[in-house]
């Protein structure tokens, strides 16, 4: 019986901006055991990157409004402060982002910063910290690990640099690794290996996994359930083969219909119209309706709620068509 | 020609008021309480040096020595008289428009000569921005109160010596900014694509790099109008400036040094100006800073 | 080095020959000499008029410096380029003709447009510079923004930060187009949209294509992409041509272990049937200091003496399909060869 780790419920981030309150994400709900990998799909404006900013707490507080309520272990994510917090940041949830390069300080070494770490959440010994971190760069399989923990950042590969964050992440052993598009910026060949190595890692290690990405194939590789988000709702929960291979919301459909693999070389693409709704200015009802072909009336009467098709399959759709397998 | 795609886009209802980037900086500037403040300040006294024969009642060239050292607030003498009895707000008045010219038209012809030549150095690249960067380098390496100093002792003493010797001292950083944000602004992508539509140099400068660079040197020029004032205002101090009896703030804080335990307000009067807006210039540049950073 | 042998193609439009680039780096000590960075090397192709030309590779492949070569945005070190038969000069004359015929389309990015130029100024530009009068090019510039759907009531007055990701994409190809080419570069044009909207866009590129009668080179790293809106490929690896061919032939019958690997690399679109092993391990290498004979020979599983003594030259394997490689060559002495 594996146990929850992590439990988000009506998970709401509103930012203030010029042009008022908007609510990047709503009302969002997820539920993730032990060893579980959760893939987050969606495009710019979904949300699904602040969802996740959210749970480790890194989004600017003076303009941020986050409600709901989260647990971690048993953690109440949303009430920590000061101390707490910074032991939880790091500690029980980690996070690998896309642009390696950014995410480590130039000006000391990867060994140096993964040993910080170390002392900073296990508080061991210089000495110990520096065996984890050898373990660590080990354990991503980067080849001569050894000579590795005196590089810079600057002198390591993109590929190399993003195994090193993964490092930092898992070196003290957190129970939620949180992946913000971390194969993105890699180029293809690095990117099979990156994600098969989270993958692999993430067998080994347990811990449960939210994946955020926009492509479809990535989520494939890596999920076990899936998530797809638009205009900063969940539109669609289902294991991955379920939502990947038989959509059953509109959007999913399209966005999975639309990508370029598998379509005739010559023939027009099945494009959705249209663009992702503007956050300050969201369309009455479901998010989705003004690029929605099987659009009613009725979807602008009320924001639909998720509802299960299946035992594992639910959509928030109000017109639920019967959509054929990709 | 029959259009192709349909529009994506906005219903017809919204339609966005494209603003351009000056009056939304502009716009930013005006909301800020300080900024406002500087200006204003500014603009008084600007405007108060250009009104002087209006606003002033005497001659400032000419005093009693009876009335000297009159306290502020004397009957007649708004704020006192100086130490050969010329009134103090006539002298400040007057004073102001040499004090404000030396520091303004130095950073002006700075601006002018140092941010071409940095504009050329940057867009040239290579050899030409090795030649005009190292040369600056050297002019750098003295400090600048010295270098001005040396200038303006070895031309001999005089408003338009004053001139040269701060434009010298002031093109340096300028060109330093103008390259480096030109640089910056060059390797775009934009202006690689104005290069492949087949643009010629001085179109692309005018075009894409003028507009684009104008915002950090606008900042950091503003901010050496500051510096500009109090250096023409030293160097008048140590007698290499403005020459007596022609009232010029600087030289009025030189004259006025005897006074100083008889009347400390008075002798301190050129100073409080010269800080006032020295300081208001670069809260203004600060300002300007914070405006244009927000896209 | 041997060349690309010509395949009969309809009416070449632009045709590469030779082309290399080589830049100097610092070398890290105060004392080393300047490395080398070997970004383009001996490439030679022919576009036909009306294909569309897929560029595939990895980083350090010397994709972006070929495209800048064939703007002649950077001067070669050897080789020349042929517009429609007639070698390109050094003149200004010569240059500014061949701006007017091959265009670019960049990397969305908020540095593709100038920040305080209007969208209707952005397009105009290029026309201008070439003589249009201003009244003109505002009207043509209009037109563009039309045809790549952006309605000039609403748009030509914008800023560039006023509009989308996508959008902007559109007026590049405005600006592109309106200096009325005969080909146009597309640098990693799609790569920074989403995915929905860069299927809107591949739409819009086939349509131009068409109406305009344009031919294109796509230069990309996503392969699916590539693989759908070219006709031919090339791949490329460490600044060299290593195969090249129709995109069916290359994509369904990929013959260097390169691009099989990288085909291989695409994640599987099946959560039942996932990728269980990395096609090949490693980074992809920088082109400073390259390894001797083909580039490749570390990171293949095929090595062997030869591929570490000489590059392998163009073994042709049919009329459509090329490749470099001392596998494919019966006689290069490869042990495994065929």
């Amino acid at each position: 019986m594996s146990e929850t780790i992590f439990d988000a419920k009506n998970l709401t981030v509103r930012f203030k901006t010029d042009q008022g309150m908007i609510t990047a994400v709503d009302n969002v709900n997820i539920h993730l055991k032990k060893g579980q990998v959760l893939g987050l799909l969606g495009e710019s404006g979904s949300g699904k990157s602040v969802t996740l900013r959210s749970i480790l707490r890194i989004l600017p507080q003076h303009k941020t409004e986050i409600s709901g309520h989260v647990t971690v272990g048993n953690k109440d994510v949303l009430s920590l402060r000061g101390k707490a917090l910074a032991n939880y940041r790091g500690g029980e949830v980690a996070m690998i982002f896309q642009e390696p390069a950014t995410a480590f300080d130039p000006v000391f070494t990867i060994g140096h910063q993964i040993a910080e770490t170390v002392v900073r959440h296990k508080g061991v010994s210089r000495n110990d910290a520096n065996i984890r971190a050898l373990e660590m760069l080990e354990l991503v399989k980067i080849p001569s690990a050894k000579s590795r923990l005196g590089n810079y950042p600057h002198e390591m590969s993109g590929g190399m640099r993003q195994r090193a964050m993964i490092a930092l992440a898992l070196s003290c052993s957190p129970k939620l690794l949180l992946a913000d598009e971390p194969t993105t910026a890699l180029d293809a060949t690095v990117q099979i290996q990156v994600i098969l190595l989270l993958r692999e890692l993430q067998q080994e290690l347990g811990m449960a996994t939210i994946f955020v990405t926009h492509d479809v194939g990535v989520a494939a590789e890596i999920s076990d359930q899936v998530v797809v988000m638009y205009g900063g709702r969940i539109v669609e929960r289902g294991g991955a083969s379920e939502v990947l291979k038989t959509p059953q919301h509109p959007y999913t459909n399209g966005l999975l219909s639309s990508t370029v693999h598998g379509v005739a070389p010559g023939s027009k693409i099945d494009a959705i119209p249209g663009m992702p709704p503007d956050l300050a200015a969201m369309p009455p009802g479901c998010a989705f309706g003004p690029r929605c072909k099987h659009a009613i009336a009725e979807c602008t009467a009320a924001v639909p709620e998720l509802e299960l098709l299946t035992a594992t399959h639910e959509i928030a759709c109000t017109v639920k068509p019967k959509l054929k397998a990709i | 020609m029959t259009q192709i795609a349909k529009s994506f886009d906005l219903p017809a209802e919204i339609v966005i008021l494209s603003r351009g980037y000056w009056s939304s900086v502009l716009r930013r500037l005006l909301k800020d309480k300080v900024s406002v403040a500087c200006m204003v300040v500014l603009a008084i006294i600007i405007l108060a040096t250009i009104f002087a024969p209006l606003l002033s009642l005497y001659d400032p060239a000419v005093g009693t020595v009876i009335h000297r050292l009159k306290p502020v607030g004397t009957e007649g003498y708004l704020l006192g008289t100086d130490e050969l009895g010329r009134d103090m707000v006539t002298r400040l008045l007057y004073g102001g428009r040499m004090s404000l010219l030396m520091g303004i038209l130095p950073v002006l012809f700075a601006l002018l000569i140092g941010g071409t030549l940095g504009t050329i150095a940057g867009y040239a690249g290579g050899r030409t921005n090795a030649i005009i960067m190292r040369s600056t380098d050297v002019v750098f390496a003295f400090p600048s109160v010295l270098l001005a100093v040396a200038i303006a002792g070895a031309l001999g003493a005089g408003f338009t010596n004053v001139l040269v010797a701060l434009t010298v001292v002031l093109i340096p950083p300028v060109v330093r900014i103008t390259e480096s944000a030109t640089t910056q602004v060059r390797s775009l992508d934009f202006v690689e694509a104005a290069r492949a539509s087949g643009a010629g140099s001085f179109t692309i400068i005018r075009v894409h790099i003028l507009g684009n660079i104008l915002g950090p040197v606008l900042v950091y020029s503003s901010s050496l109008l500051s510096v500009a004032i109090i250096m023409a205002a030293g160097l008048s101090f140590i007698g290499l400036g403005a020459k007596p009896p022609t009232p010029e703030w600087g030289l009025m804080l030189n004259t006025l040094r005897g006074a100083i335990y008889s009347q400390p307000l008075i002798a301190a009067l050129p100073g409080v100006l010269i800080f006032i807006v020295s300081l208001s210039f670069n809260l203004l540049s600060d300002g300007l800073r914070s405006a244009m950073d927000v896209q | 080095m041997t060349k690309l042998k010509k395949i009969d193609f309809p009416t070449p439009i632009l045709e590469a020959e030779g082309l290399s680039k080589t830049f100097q780096v610092r070398g890290s000590g105060f004392f080393e000499k300047p490395k080398q960075v070997y970004a383009v090397s001996d490439f030679s192709f022919t576009l036909a008029k009306g294909s569309t030309m897929g560029i595939v590779g990895e980083s350090g492949c010397g994709k972006s410096s070929t495209a800048r070569l064939l703007m002649n945005l950077i001067k070669p070190d050897a080789g020349v380029i042929k517009l429609e038969g007639n070698v390109v000069g050094e003149s200004r004359a010569e240059l500014n003709a061949f701006r007017r015929d091959v265009q670019m389309v960049f990397q969305d990015s908020s540095a593709s447009l100038n920040p305080r130029l209007t969208i209707e100024q952005s397009i105009m530009f290029g026309p201008v510079v070439h003589g249009m009068e201003k009244a003109v090019a505002k009207e043509a510039a209009h037109a563009f923004l039309s045809k790549v759907g952006l309605e000039p009531r609403r748009f030509a007055n914008r800023y560039p930060h006023e509009v989308s990701g996508g959008q902007r994409q559109r007026i590049n190809i405005a600006r592109a187009l309106a200096l009325n080419p005969k080909v146009v570069i597309f640098d990693e044009a799609v790569s920074a949209l989403d995915k929905s909207i860069e299927a809107q866009v591949l739409n819009l590129l086939m349509d131009l294509k068409e109406e305009f009668q344009l031919s294109y080179i796509f230069i990309s790293h996503d392969l699916n992409v590539v693989r759908y809106i070219s006709d031919h490929v090339l791949v490329m690896y460490l600044g060299k041509i290593i195969e090249f061919g129709r995109a069916a032939d290359v994509y369904e019958r990929p013959s260097h272990p390169y691009t099989k690997a990288l085909l291989a690399s695409m994640p599987s679109s099946d959560p039942n049937f996932r990728t269980l092993e990395p096609p090949i391990v490693g980074d992809p290498p920088s082109p400073i200091d390259l390894p001797p004979g083909c580039g490749f020979g570390p990171r293949c599983k095929f090595q062997s003496d030869i591929c570490n003594a000489q590059f392998p030259p163009r073994t042709d394997l049919s009329e459509h399909h090329s490749v470099a490689c001392h596998l494919s060559d019966p006689s290069s002495g490869h042990p495994q060869s065929r």
